[in-house]
């Protein structure tokens, strides 16, 4: 028999013997008789940000090919130059580092720097005030592993002081770089904290709205414009949204899915990650840890995002002899946890506890100075 | 021009020739749902959302590709089937890696077993993730996007006769699994 163009299923069930068709037109009621899926919200928007965003780059390809060679290409090579000599000199005076900080003494330290109003303020220990929001969240959290009632009353008062400065968008304050690691650290850190202090609910919920917002179309986050995403950022916002989904967030799950993907997108052969999917900077281990820790903390959902977590894993090393950086210490303690690698887990936070508190050889000390050290020492355990 | 009332091809040509992003937005409005649903139904187990940004994307970025000789649906999910394909690569190329990487170390663990009591809706996903995707694919267009099979040999390059028998296997295998599933419960 021959088929007209609008020739369907409905044709194809009536040539066929009359017990086929019957049974056929019962599964196809089946295949048909749920409900279909709905986009989430802003769906469209996002699409369309996504259209412009590729117009532009098409734009900015044409541009290129005309642009002169830039002399702030060759100032960012310097500046370059610089922080590396900067980073040698901090991982040189790694070695005459000696004094081991114990773990209650850290925490007793915290509770002393509280400020009154609940926050701690990076810029009296030696970091900067415009993370002070990041590091309230850090220092609360490190308590909260600590326990107690005393310990309790600081992390609530944390938690006040969060939820003041949270803004009308939904973010806790500070620009550009300031601003994205700021939202995506007190984000974990509260829905960290809701099931203990479930007034925070509401001020996470309005954080993902921010959080929405700033994800980019290909699903990453970055602080400067044309960009899908940096790994490290993307690694922390996916840091807060699983925490925020296991919390019942459902909100967190879309966005969540986005961001794993443009990770697994940053993830090069042999596991290697870079930190601008469109860029071959070379990896750090910060970076890589950061990553491996997202994906093998989406394994449970996705197996395959697992798999590649444990090779990107598989990349790290313990390393004793490569510098005091807190912030790398901290990140490769979680990834060989969540990999299974205790024993390596476990050196890497007791070295990373045995090295001092002062943070004038720490590579990030300038960002938190001894809040930073402080907090992430105990939170590797 | 009224966007709400205009059909498939004439917002479709609108965005070929002058770049129209309101016509564009018009035709994702219109679309969305099915693509996101043509993912989910072609066994995607995640990224659903962004197979459909994508899709819509790249059908943007080949709009003066169209020609209206060919109807809209066609033309998206020929760019859908492309996606798809293409996303299908990319996982098969990160499996082979992760594969040939830790050839030598422990077994991972495995997907996490469906919950006990799943429901109807869990029976009819896994009948059609047990089916081949060459015959999953006749489904989706035939069954639940409803096109004419003329359209389904269209876009997955395969004659019409392919098509019936193709649909007449799926659905034999389809009740199978049901018929199998219910009695394994009962």
């Amino acid at each position: 028999m021959s088929c007209g163009l609008d020739y369907g299923l409905a044709d194809h069930l009536l040539e066929l013997p009359r017990a086929d068709a019957e049974s056929f037109s019962g599964v196809v009621a089946a295949l048909r008789g749920f409900q279909s899926a709905q986009v989430s919200e802003g769906f469209s928007d996002r699409v369309m940000a996504a259209v412009k965003a590729s117009e532009k780059r098409e734009d900015r390809r044409i541009y290129r090919q005309f642009k002169p060679v830039s002399p702030w290409h060759f100032l960012k090579i310097a500046a370059c130059a610089i922080l590396a000599l900067s980073a040698l000199a901090f991982l040189a005076d790694r070695w005459f580092s000696s004094n081991a900080v114990a773990e209650k003494r850290d925490v007793a330290w915290l509770l002393s720097a509280q400020e009154p109003d609940g926050s701690w303020d990076p810029a009296k220990h030696g970091g900067s005030a415009a993370y002070r929001p990041a590091l309230t969240a850090l220092s609360a959290l490190a308590l909260a592993r600590e326990g107690g009632t005393q310990c309790q009353a600081a992390i609530s008062r944390a938690c006040h002081s969060l939820a003041a400065s949270q803004l009308p968008s939904g973010c806790f304050g500070g620009t550009g770089r300031q601003e994205q690691y700021n939202h995506a650290i007190t984000t974990f850190a509260l829905a960290s904290l809701a099931p203990q202090f479930p007034e925070v609910r509401p001020v996470v919920a309005k954080a993902l709205e921010f959080m929405r917002s700033s994800q980019r179309a290909a699903g990453g986050w970055d602080y400067v414009d044309n960009s899908d995403g940096n790994t490290a950022l993307t690694a922390w916002n996916l840091r807060a949204l699983a925490c925020a989904e296991k919390q019942g967030f459902s909100e967190a799950r879309t966005l969540r899915c986005r961001g794993l993907r443009w990770l697994r997108n940053a993830v090069r052969s042999e596991g290697r990650v870079v930190y601008h999917t469109d860029s071959r900077e070379s990896e750090s281990e910060s970076l890589t840890a950061l990553a491996a820790y997202a994906l093998l903390d989406a394994g449970g959902q996705y197996p395959e995002l697992e798999r590649l977590g444990r090779v990107v894993a598989g990349r790290l090393t313990v390393a004793e002899d490569s510098g005091t950086d807190s912030y790398r210490d901290y990140a490769k303690a979680l990834a060989f946890a969540a990999a299974g690698e205790s024993a390596q887990s476990r050196r890497v936070a007791e070295r990373l506890r045995s090295t001092p508190s002062a943070t004038d050889d720490d590579a990030w000390g300038m960002v938190g100075g001894r809040l930073y050290t402080s907090a992430l020492a105990i939170l590797a355990n | 021009m009224d966007y709400k009332s205009a059909d498939d091809i004439q917002l479709m040509l609108t965005v070929r020739d002058a770049d129209d992003h309101q016509a564009f937005a018009e035709l994702v409005n219109r679309y969305q749902n099915i693509l996101l649903n043509y993912f989910i139904r072609s066994a995607v187990e995640y990224d659903m959302e962004d197979l459909a940004q994508q899709t819509f994307l790249r059908l943007y970025r080949y709009r003066q590709n169209y020609r209206p000789s060919a109807k809209f649906t066609t033309f998206l999910f020929l760019m859908a089937r492309q996606v798809w394909i293409d996303e299908l690569r990319k996982r098969q190329r990160r499996q082979k890696l992760v594969e040939e990487l830790e050839r030598q170390t422990e077994p991972f663990a495995a997907a996490p077993a469906p919950e006990d009591g799943a429901d109807a809706k869990h029976d009819i996903d896994q009948a059609l993730r047990s089916l081949p995707d060459k015959l999953r694919q006749v489904v989706v267009l035939g069954v639940y996007q409803e096109l004419p099979y003329a359209e389904v040999s269209e876009i997955l390059g395969i004659p019409v006769g392919t098509v019936k028998s193709r649909m007449f296997n799926a659905l034999a295998k389809l009740k199978d699994f049901l018929l199998k599933d219910q009695g394994g419960k009962s």
